[in-house]
C-alpha cells in the first residue's frame, strides 16, 4: 500500500494541538516557505490516516457505509517510531506499507493474533524520514 | 535546547499531568486532527453495544502523542531518534493521566549527548496503560 502525504504547517498546529502541545512554534511556523523542514510532533505522521485511500477510518460520508468505522476485536498493542529527516513544508512525503512478522500468543480471553506493519514515509527527495512499526493483535477466539 | 540537557543523570525522574479528567470531546479533537474515526473512539452506542467496552476509549495513539509531548518538553523538539511502547489497557472519558519518565541511560561523546528515557502512562488510580522508551540525541553542534 503506498498513497501521498501533503505535509502542511497546519495540519502539524492542529495534530500538536490535539496532543497538548501547546509549543508557540506550530505557529510560528504556519508561514513557513515551501521546503522548511517543519517541527512536527513524534507521532503526526498518524494522521497521513487522512490521506490513506485504504483507511476505514478516516473522515468521509456517509459514515454509515457497511466497511466505515474499524473493527472491535482488533486492537493497537505496540507502536515505534525512527526518525532520521524532518518532514518539509508543502512537500508531498510518500508513504508505504508492507506487512512485517505475524505470531500468535494464548492471552486470558483466548488465541490472540498479532501481526507487523511496517511504515515508511520517505520526503519528496526519497530520503527516509520515519519509519514506523505498529503491532496489532486480533482475539481469533477462546481457548 | 531545553534545561533537560544540563544534568541528563541516570535515575532522574520527570512527572506531569497529561490530561484531566479527559472529556468525550477531547477524544473527538484527537480522533479529528490524526484522522482516525474508529467507531470505539467515537460511537458510545457502538464502544458499549458491540465493542463491549464500558465507554467509549481513547486512542491508544492518541494517549501515546500526550506521552510524546511531555517526552518532547523535556528533550527538545527534533532530538527524538526513536520513540515507541507498547499499549497496555485504555484509557476513558473521566480520567486523569499521569506520565513518568525516568533516564535510563544518559552518555556523552564529542558529537553530542544521548539520553534514553523510560516512559511509563498510568492513570491517577494506577492503572499502566502506556509503556516504553525514547532515545533522544543533542548534537554537540547545536549548542
Amino acid at each position: 500500500m503506498s498513497f501521498q502525504f501533503p505535509v502542511e504547517s497546519g495540519q502539524a498546529l492542529l495534530f500538536a494541538r490535539s496532543v497538548g502541545d501547546v509549543d508557540p512554534c506550530y505557529e510560528h511556523q504556519l508561514d513557513a516557505r515551501p521546503g522548511t523542514p517543519l517541527v512536527v510532533p513524534p507521532t503526526f505522521t498518524s494522521s497521513a490516516a487522512h490521506f490513506d485511500p485504504e483507511s476505514r477510518t478516516r473522515p468521509r460520508l456517509p459514515a454509515t457505509e457497511a466497511d466505515f468505522g474499524g473493527s472491535a476485536d482488533r486492537v493497537h498493542a505496540e507502536q515505534h517510531f525512527e526518525y532520521y529527516e524532518p518532514l518539509r513544508a508543502g512537500e508531498q512525503a510518500s508513504v508505504e506499507s508492507i506487512p512485517g512478522r505475524t505470531w500468535t500468543k494464548e492471552g486470558r480471553s483466548g488465541l490472540l493474533e498479532f501481526s507487523e506493519t511496517i511504515t515508511e514515509f520517505r520526503t519528496a527527495g526519497g530520503a527516509l524520514a520515519v519509519r514506523a512499526r505498529k503491532v496489532g493483535v486480533r482475539i481469533v477466539g477462546p481457548r | 535546547m531545553t534545561e533537560f540537557w544540563a544534568t541528563p543523570v541516570v535515575g532522574s525522574t520527570f512527572t506531569a499531568t497529561l490530561v484531566e479528567n479527559l472529556s468525550r470531546a477531547h477524544i473527538a479533537q484527537y480522533a479529528g486532527a490524526a484522522g482516525d474515526f474508529n467507531l470505539v473512539h467515537v460511537d458510545e452506542p457502538f464502544a458499549v453495544g458491540q465493542a463491549g467496552r464500558p465507554s467509549v476509549i481513547a486512542h491508544g495513539m492518541f494517549t501515546m502523542g500526550l506521552t510524546a509531548s511531555f517526552v518532547t518538553s523535556l528533550v527538545g523538539h527534533g532530538a527524538l531518534e526513536r520513540f515507541g511502547g507498547r499499549f497496555l489497557a485504555p484509557v476513558h472519558p473521566g480520567d486523569t493521566v499521569v506520565c513518568t519518565a525516568t533516564v535510563s541511560e544518559a552518555e556523552s561523546a564529542p558529537d553530542g549527548a544521548q539520553v534514553v528515557l523510560a516512559v511509563r502512562t498510568a492513570t491517577v488510580g494506577g492503572q499502566l496503560v502506556f509503556e516504553g522508551s525514547a532515545v533522544a540525541h543533542r548534537p554537540t553542534t547545536s549548542e
